[in-house]
């Protein structure tokens, strides 16, 4: 006969408040098994656990019910207390009267009753179970780093530092990310390019450190310590071994001021071949399959043609005589490489609000109304402009710019409530840098509220305002139209209290961040997941703000949430930290709670194996009896071949189908 | 055949009867049933909610119970559309409102009733394909300056229909009707005609900016489907151009005046001027000559 322990934790008010404990404690006491019951008003503080390791061992308890918190916050301070007292750590079962009962029920009455249910289903389940022991996993000490921006290049450096191998993808052409587009930087107004360069090419390198570009994360399978991964390096169509980045081919090529470069925000032509920037790494252009002419002509050996007719030959091929090291290679193919991991850093970044969902400002039609990633480039002496801060429409001067504030941030009628973070501040960068370039150029702001909470922000606001004579006005701006050549700005002076109109040569808007259009996709590719909005999930906002819930997985930067370049850069390191604990260690326990198949139930009808999502189980043959079998060290413990298993053969160990339907029974019967 | 109860208004009954007779005719054209709510009464819109937001919901609330057994209502005045919308917002929970109907015989039962503009049933139909080879006089070459004003799609969570900032749904129907919609600023903002009263001047430079924006986009006519916006910008031309620096006057029309010539509904239903027939043969004959 089982001898259970039932202990209720007050947590404060906050399960006591409207649970009632003593009487839960008191009526668990006549449930079958249980032979102690007490409560306490914080089970996992040192005091609370002790008095559960000495009842276990004057009750001579051999198994134990929890009602306390969530099982995610303290179920693992619990394994380690029950072990204290010399029991198994999985002899334990948690029952959640905080989050499933205290703080989602209004009631005192009913609150005390479902706790008391929930602690019957406890009692009921533990009574079934059994001592389990974690297996071992050996832990591969390579770092997988997804994204070659800022975010990831600091994280891949810092891992790199402590003598971890590291393999970098960037699904561009070269890695810099968002950073390498930046003119300056706020507060500093450093070049962006001048600091970030360096550790470009630091990454390019450094001995532990693989970069793989034009490339993207295709498949992850395993676990932590041991991931599989499969990446897709998409076909360059230019040998990077051979390529000495001397960029004849790209003069070459007759699309060369046809297609539009993504890297200047589509402000300035590039052709089939390119490199998106100068400071590119690796200085190794790409051949765009979509685009080039050579590529896209048909191949003339699969071609038939009729005898003494000649075969029509390869459109162009311009970039290939141009080369002189003869590193074009057309025949490229898209390859595909395995390689195992212990760690995966998500450092994927951002993306640009799109402002043509702003009606009111043109949707995108008005040529002189342009974003600020636009600006940028504008004001970047290698841009489109090159460096000239000019009307996109016509070429000229202008006399008057107007920036708008909040373009896709905190606006709930475009769907994005939440603030930024970087626009106030980059505004006030670009303000000066108008003023600094055309000094006689008149600059306004329309802003909400300036947002200047970081290290000399504040105080770069008020240089814009007070040294650059920025004009900043406190109004949302309601609409921009044309008018005899210049923009008409309506917007209200909610200082003043009145209703403005301004005419303007130039609109800037300040547009906000948003998650990368494809954030939910990729999320999935790693099984892990995505806030309303697309960020990356963070296990917890404040005490795990660079985990996500799939262990061995780690995100920094702008991927979780709009962030500037100093937080980024500290996420970046926050996640090397990490990385390096888990690498410290040569092997890891792994969760025992995996699914177990019995051969003697199998009747190897191979559902198990087609339901699982981690390719866990194979069929098994042992003398001319087929059956199921469970990798262990591959089984995540999802319980989804247990549903699938008519005969019940596949049982997931610590939730077996006996514990459940006595938890069933406990609370619908007892 | 899609049955509408229909809401008239009051301004359909005065001021914009040639609005009222034009939605008849196009509607009967497209084959949408139009069955007159009995014994309707004013929505209260622009007064009622002013004094007692509980009274305007009520009297919204008993048009909205009268139509109930007949289907969704079609309120094409801009102003009437949206105050019954704000009325089936208002009285989705149980509260106090309900009640007062309940009391007075009109027991409300929340799902059991939809109200659209006659802009967004049109645009129903025209999606729907209830236009094909309908239209027997293509508006062809017409430069048209589709004003939604400030009601119509706005604010979006009550009027939940075409994009509040950058509407597009009357110029799809004008397009439809073979017209040529032109892309003009001016076709969200608001005509300024509550102020009349108040601040004419404001009112005045107003319109004056809105048609001025309709000439800049090279608009022969410009339409509307609110009779407080085509009153108020149709009038007072001469004046506009002498003090408010009007550039050109260009007619004002409802889409349905418009939308009935080209489905050639009866020219004594549409009770347009003749210049406006005027303008349109000669946008015809423009075209031909250049196509």
């Amino acid at each position: 006969m089982a001898r259970t322990g039932v202990f209720i934790c007050h947590c404060g008010a906050n399960i006591a408040g409207k649970v009632d404990v003593a009487k839960v404690a008191e009526e668990a006491v006549n449930l079958p098994g249980v032979v102690y019951t007490g409560h306490q008003k914080y089970s996992c503080s040192e005091a609370g656990q002790k008095v559960i390791v000495d009842a276990i061992k004057e009750n001579k308890l051999d198994r134990v019910v929890i009602g306390s918190c969530s099982p995610k916050m303290h179920e693992n301070t619990f394994r380690k207390t029950v072990q204290q007292a010399g029991l198994n750590a999985y002899m334990l079962e948690i029952a959640n009267l905080r989050e499933q009962v205290s703080w989602v029920t209004g009631d005192k009455e009913e609150a005390t009753a479902k706790a008391f249910d929930l602690i019957k289903a406890a009692v009921g389940k533990v009574t079934f179970a059994k001592p389990l022991t974690p297996g071992q996993v050996p832990v591969t000490k390579r770092a997988l780093v997804i994204g070659g921006g800022i975010a990831g290049i600091q994280a891949s450096l810092d891992i790199a530092g402590m003598g971890y191998e590291v393999v970098m993808v960037e699904r561009e052409p070269s890695i810099g990310g968002r950073m390498a587009q930046l003119d300056k930087t706020f507060p500093t107004l450093d070049c962006s390019a001048c600091i970030l360069s360096p550790r470009m090419v630091d990454i390019a390198q450094h001995p532990k450190i693989k970069l793989y570009t034009y490339s993207e994360v295709e498949t992850v399978n395993g676990y932590v310590g041991n991931f599989n991964v499969t990446i897709r390096k998409k076909a360059r169509f230019v040998d990077e071994k051979l390529c000495t980045g001397c960029l004849e081919c790209i003069g070459k090529c007759p699309l060369k001021k046809k297609l539009k470069n993504k890297f200047e925000n589509f402000r300035a032509p590039r052709g089939a071949i390119y490199v998106p920037f100068a400071q590119a790494v690796p200085k190794v252009p790409v051949i765009e399959k979509e685009t080039c002419q050579y590529l896209n002509s048909p191949d003339p050996d699969t071609i038939e043609v009729k005898e003494g007719e000649k075969k029509p030959k390869r459109k162009c091929g311009a970039c290939a005589k141009a080369c002189a090291q003869g590193a074009i290679n057309y025949d490229m193919q898209d390859e595909l490489i395995n390689e195992t991991f212990g760690a995966i850093v998500i450092a994927t970044g951002f993306n640009l609000f799109d402002h043509s969902k702003y009606g009111e400002y043109g949707g995108g039609q008005l040529p002189d109304v342009i974003t600020g990633l636009d600006f940028e480039r504008m004001v970047n002496s290698s841009g489109p402009t090159e460096g000239k801060i000019v009307r996109p429409s016509n070429g000229e001067k202008p006399k008057r710019i107007v920036f708008i504030q909040c373009v896709g941030s905190r606006d709930e009628a475009k769907g994005v409530p939440y603030c930024s973070r970087i626009c106030c501040m980059y505004t006030a960068k670009h303000t000066i840098l108008v003023r600094e370039k055309v000094p006689d150029a008149e600059v306004y702001v329309f802003y909400m509220d300036i947002r200047a909470a970081g290290k000399g922000y504040e105080e770069f606001v008020l240089r814009a305002q007070r040294e650059y004579g920025a004009n900043y006005i406190r109004g949302r701006v309601s609409r921009i139209y044309e008018e005899d050549g210049h923009m008409t700005i309506k917007a209200a002076d909610t200082l003043a209290g009145m209703p403005i109109e301004m005419a303007a040569d130039m609109v800037v808007l300040a547009t906000g961040s948003i998650a990368r259009e494809d954030s939910v996709e990729f999320a999935n590719t790693i099984g892990i997941t995505t806030d309303t909005y697309g960020f990356i999930s963070e296990t917890h906002p404040k005490l795990k703000p660079v985990e996500v819930p799939r262990e061995g997985v780690f995100a920094c930067g702008a991927a979780l949430s709009p962030r500037d370049i100093p937080d980024t850069v500290a996420t970046a390191g926050a996640v090397a930290a990490k990385v390096g604990v888990l690498f410290s260690n040569d092997i890891l326990m792994s969760d025992p709670m995996v699914a177990e198949i019995d051969p003697m139930k199998c009747v190897a009808c191979g559902a198990c194996v087609a339901v699982c999502p981690y390719s866990a189980i194979t069929m098994e043959e042992f003398r001319g009896k087929k059956f199921a079998k469970v990798n262990e060290a591959m089984c995540q413990g999802c319980g989804t071949c247990s549903a699938a298993c008519r005969p019940g053969a596949a049982q997931l160990k610590g939730v077996t189908d006996e514990q459940i339907l006595k938890s069933i029974e406990a609370v619908l019967q007892w | 055949m899609t049955k509408y109860a229909y809401y008239p208004g009051c301004s359909l009954e005065t001021g914009a009867k040639e609005y009222d007779t034009s939605v008849r005719g196009v509607f009967g054209k497209l084959d949408l049933g139009l069955t007159e709510i009995p014994d309707w009464s004013c929505c209260g819109s622009s007064q009622a909610h002013k004094v007692d937001r509980g009274m305007a919901t009520a009297i919204a609330g008993r048009n909205l119970v009268l139509a109930s057994d007949i289907g969704d209502i079609v309120a094409p005045c801009a102003s009437c559309s949206l105050t019954l919308k704000e009325a089936i917002i208002e009285l989705e929970h149980e509260g106090p409102e309900r009640a007062v109907l309940k009391d007075a015989g009109y027991e409300y039962l929340p799902g059991s009733v939809n109200v659209v503009s006659a802009v967004e049933a049109v645009y129903r139909a025209l999606r729907d394909g209830q236009f094909e080879g309908k239209i027997k006089n293509p508006l062809e070459g017409l430069k048209i300056a589709s004003y939604y004003g400030c009601l119509l799609v706005r604010p979006p969570e009550v009027a939940k229909f075409d994009d509040p900032e950058n509407p597009t749904s009357m110029d799809k129907i004008m397009e439809a009707a073979g017209a040529t919609p032109v892309n003009w600023s001016h076709k969200a903002e608001c005509c300024g005609n509550a102020y009349i009263m108040v601040d004419k001047n404001m009112t005045l430079s107003l319109v004056t900016k809105i048609i001025n924006a309709a000439d800049r986009g090279g608009a022969d006519i410009i339409v509307t489907a609110c009779p407080l916006c085509q009153a108020n910008v149709e009038a007072r031309h001469s004046l506009l151009q002498q003090k408010f620096g009007l550039k050109r006057s260009i007619p004002v029309v409802y889409f349905t005046q418009l939308l009935g010539a080209a489905l050639g509904v009866d020219k004594g239903k549409l009770a347009m001027d003749e210049s406006v027939y005027k303008l349109i043969e000669k946008a015809r004959q423009a075209e031909k000559v250049v196509g």
